[in-house]
């Protein structure tokens, strides 16, 4: 079959696509009839609007009955870039072939199927209205937009993990020293010999604290040298590892690093709450953004972009951290929790991030990078889904830049597991 | 020795000189007191009481009192008095678990049992609430099956309530003083289960009118003012900081006509595109559905086309139909410029509309027709559109059992389609506010949240 749209698909791409768009939202698939399906190009077998389109063309022939012939309209009502919207066009085509579904001029077909991309509070909203002479069936899916959650390009680099730690109680976060773990729990900071993950500890300290705790409790550990700063909601220890663990703690404002290494980055982080208020601090003060969950910093120089996981759901970059600092792009759904990790890979500055789901079930961590153009600045996937049998609970970048703590919960063993986790270049 | 000694020094060096450069920088401060102007004279708090659940009152019950559940900002259900819920598999029987721990602003503790005797005496038809297993589990027993109960739960209307001397809330804030219709000084809960807030208080005057002059006025005195589409554009040209939300507040002829025809006529006669452009000076949008394309996502479904064979079958036969009396809230100039806009296109069809303002809206006896707008609704479209039928008292049944977006569709378009309510603009919620508000955030609904917000000390 020989595809002919009104809009080319290099049209579509071109730099006159916005007021192309603007003028007509709605794009018609005007598609001839005969030929053959073999001259148009086979969508990406991973591409992220597969599944709905899928989905919604399933529910649509279910209703409708699954008409022989049909037109195709689809309009764009979310604003999807223009290769999202070649992608999803894409994509109702092989479902409909694969439902044997022909599309045929107007007045050789039985039904007009219609589909509206649509967005609402929740995510995207996409709509079939299928006309057979008077009557009209609406089916609808609605979704979580993956174009800013995921991408879908090939895996480049493989994600490793080794694990450091493996014990009943939760762990907040843990520091790597030359021979040793230090780890930060909820009541306790504790010393564990490194390299062997089932050990006990050799020594623990209890954090003194008059505040109760928050649900969901965070908390941070810098150390340097043989000296560390823990921090938790409304709490800061100073302490010593070495000749003798020792720590001291107080009631405490002020704000959490927000890198390892990099002291004079921080945040307030909210008292009893599991988020940064979204005041910064250090050099970055006297700006505010969002509340976040976590942040991060891809690059080192002028070109290094901030990352913070909003509260709210959405991620936001910035270029500029300054008085009132606007985000080059937000995006939703990168998660909660990230960390940055330098490599020799790619851009040698990957995203680390965890994956769907809530803290009963099983989660990963997949690493993105961050598109170099300013106005785009899009996620790119550059690795495989690294599995965990339980949920991530926490997730820094570690002092060697080029790996990242996480922790998860086992929840068949009933434990609690620190992961150091690395990339490598290459599959 | 003297090297590990020097050491550590360097390393405390460090962080202390980081940490002392970061103490010195704003950071959330807490205390202070948030001077708010209301434009609703507000006769009562309690959002459970039997009187109209307006926009103001609302807005001060998110502030006093908590509910089982709440809604986030992009619709999703979340935890709030009750810790976790389940249903049964035909979503009649709903269990809520309550979080243990949570005081009322007089000192009592929350139970079970509590929540049981406030939803009692609402004595509402649509379920049954017992206690289940333990004090903390509240089981509701629904007549029909309610597919997101936990969603409609969310709303300001079943705040939980201890109605002891006075309403008592578990909320951020509890009831210092009050003068009803003036002001409403609340003071930070500090026992709050989400944390106190911020703020040490908030101080709300209300009923006072707001015409330019006065808003001038008030800048120097107040952090936050409510402001109408006209004073928010003058204020925004004015470089002052103004918050606008996603246009969410419905402005809709209610009707109480029982004449299905003349209700549809009318509907159908309305230019709203001209409303929206000449009199709200484009500030929302023009309304054909009753929630907002971007809550919902299917409002484009929802087009007005022009049938002239339906209108003229409606003109020929009402042509002898009695004039019919609109109301409108006087106290915005707007509603008025609206009301004379539907008269002329109610002639334009051959109908004749009498409009005259009255103050208390709802208690108009002697409207057909009533200009009204409707409370800006959470992010959640089932509450939201539950809100609206019950705001409206239209049946609200398809939307309870409505169980994804093509249900609730349905059930939106047959609210329409009984042309009890017409929708003619959807319209953001408007404020100004001190440059000194930090930690302000838009919420789509125009909801404040005022328990995050802190005050920096420089204006």
């Amino acid at each position: 079959m020989r595809y002919t749209s009104l809009l080319h698909p290099m049209f579509l791409q071109s730099r006159f696509l916005p007021s192309v768009r603007r003028l007509a939202a709605t794009v018609f698939m005007l598609l001839s009839v005969g030929g053959s399906a073999d001259a148009q190009s086979s969508p990406a077998p991973d591409s992220p609007w597969s599944r709905p389109a899928h989905d919604l063309l399933t529910k649509a022939l279910d209703k409708a009955g699954s008409p022989s012939t049909v037109t195709i309209d689809v309009e764009n009502r979310s604003a999807l870039s223009s290769s999202d919207l070649q992608s999803i066009r894409q994509a109702f085509d092989n479902e409909l072939r694969a439902a044997k579904v022909k599309v045929v001029r107007m007045e050789s077909a039985l039904s007009e199927m219609k589909f509206i991309l649509s967005r609402n509070a929740r995510g995207l909203l996409w709509i079939a209205q299928v006309k057979q002479g008077t009557s009209e069936q609406v089916s609808m899916l609605e979704f979580v937009d993956p174009s800013n959650a995921r991408s879908a390009s090939p895996a480049l680099f493989q994600l490793q993990r080794s694990l450091l730690l493996s014990r009943t109680s939760p762990m907040l976060d843990v520091a790597v020293g030359d021979n040793y773990l230090l780890v930060l729990g909820s009541e306790q900071l504790s010393l564990y010999p490194r390299d062997s993950p089932g050990a006990s500890p050799m020594a623990s300290v209890f954090i003194s604290h008059l505040n109760i705790w928050p649900r969901d409790l965070r908390g941070r550990l810098f150390t340097s040298g043989d000296t560390f700063a823990a921090y938790l909601p409304g709490v800061r220890c100073r302490g010593t590892v070495r000749p003798a663990l020792m720590a001291q703690c107080s009631e405490s404002d002020d704000p959490w690093p927000l890198l390892p290494g990099d002291p004079s980055a921080s945040a307030f982080f909210s008292s009893g709450r599991n988020h940064y208020s979204g005041v910064l601090a250090g050099n970055l003060s006297a700006a505010s953004v969002p509340a976040f969950f976590s942040a991060t910093r891809l690059g080192d120089s002028d070109g290094a972009v901030w990352l913070f996981a909003g509260t709210d759901g959405f991620t936001r970059l910035y270029i500029r951290i300054e008085k009132s600092p606007q985000p080059v792009r937000t995006v939703a759904s990168l998660g909660s929790d990230m960390a940055a990790l330098q490599t020799n890979c790619g851009s040698r500055w990957q995203l680390l991030v965890t994956g769907d789901g809530d803290e009963s079930s099983p989660d990963t961590l997949q690493a993105f990078e961050i598109a170099s153009e300013i106005k785009d600045r899009a996620a790119a996937v550059v690795s495989d889904k690294l599995s965990f049998s339980g949920p991530v609970t926490a997730l820094w970048s570690a002092p060697d830049p080029s790996r990242a703590i996480a922790i998860t919960r086992n929840p068949g063993k009933d434990t609690y597991e620190a992961h150091s986790v690395s990339l490598t270049c290459g599959r | 020795m003297k090297r590990t000694a020097f050491r550590l020094l360097a390393a405390a060096s460090l962080w202390l000189v980081a940490l002392g450069a970061a103490s010195a920088e704003e950071r959330p401060r807490y205390g202070g007191t948030l001077r708010v102007q209301m434009k609703e004279a507000v006769l009562s708090f309690d959002p459970t009481d039997d009187k109209e659940l307006t926009a103001a009152r609302t807005r001060l019950a998110f502030l006093i009192f908590d509910r089982l559940t709440q809604i986030d900002d992009q619709g999703r259900v979340r935890p709030q008095l009750a810790w976790s819920w389940t249903s049964d598999a035909e979503h009649k029987t709903w269990r809520f678990t309550l979080r243990s721990g949570v005081l009322f602003h007089d000192g009592t503790q929350l139970s079970g049992a509590h929540v049981v005797g406030h939803f009692a005496r609402a004595n509402d038809p649509r379920w049954q609430v017992r206690l289940g297993n333990g004090p903390q589990v509240v089981v509701f027993e629904c007549a029909n099956p309610i597919y997101d109960l936990p969603a409609i739960l969310a709303s300001p209307r079943y705040s939980v309530v201890l109605h002891a001397e006075k309403p008592e809330g578990t909320g951020p804030f509890r009831v210092e003083s009050w003068q009803p219709g003036r002001q409403l000084l609340l003071a930070a809960n500090l026992d709050y289960f989400e944390g106190r807030p911020y703020l040490d208080a908030v101080d709300i005057q209300m009923g006072n009118s707001l015409r330019d002059q006065v808003i001038d006025a008030r800048l120097d005195r107040d952090e936050l003012l409510e402001v109408d589409i006209e004073q928010a554009l003058r204020l925004q040209s004015a470089r002052q900081r103004v918050d606008t939300s996603s246009p969410s507040r419905l402005l809709a002829l209610v009707f109480r006509t029982q004449n299905p025809a003349l209700r549809e006529l009318l509907a159908r006669s309305i230019d709203r595109n001209a409303i929206h452009a000449a009199i709200l000076k484009k500030s929302g949008s023009p309304a054909v559905s009753l929630l907002p394309q971007w809550l919902t996502g299917y409002a484009v479904l929802m087009n007005d086309v022009p049938d002239p064979a339906r209108l003229q079958k409606l003109r020929s036969d009402l042509s002898k139909a009695a004039p019919l009396y609109l109301a409108f809230d006087p106290s915005d100039p707007l509603n008025k410029a609206i009301a004379d806009r539907i008269a002329v296109n109610a002639r334009d069809v051959g109908l004749t509309v009498q409009v005259f303002g009255e103050k208390n809206l709802s208690a108009s006896s002697r409207a057909d027709a009533l200009l009204f707008t409707f409370p800006a609704p959470s992010a959640n479209s089932t509450q939201a559109l539950i809100e609206l039928a019950e705001a409206a008292q239209v049946d609200q049944n398809d939307v309870l059992s409505a169980g994804s977006p093509e249900d609730l569709f349905v059930a939106e378009d047959s609210l329409l389609g009984a042309y009890r309510v017409a929708p003619i603009a959807h319209l953001p919620v408007t404020v100004w506010l001190s440059t000194r508000i930090r930690n302000w955030k838009t919420l789509p609904e125009g909801r404040w949240r005022l328990e995050q917000v802190w005050l920096d000390s420089v204006k």
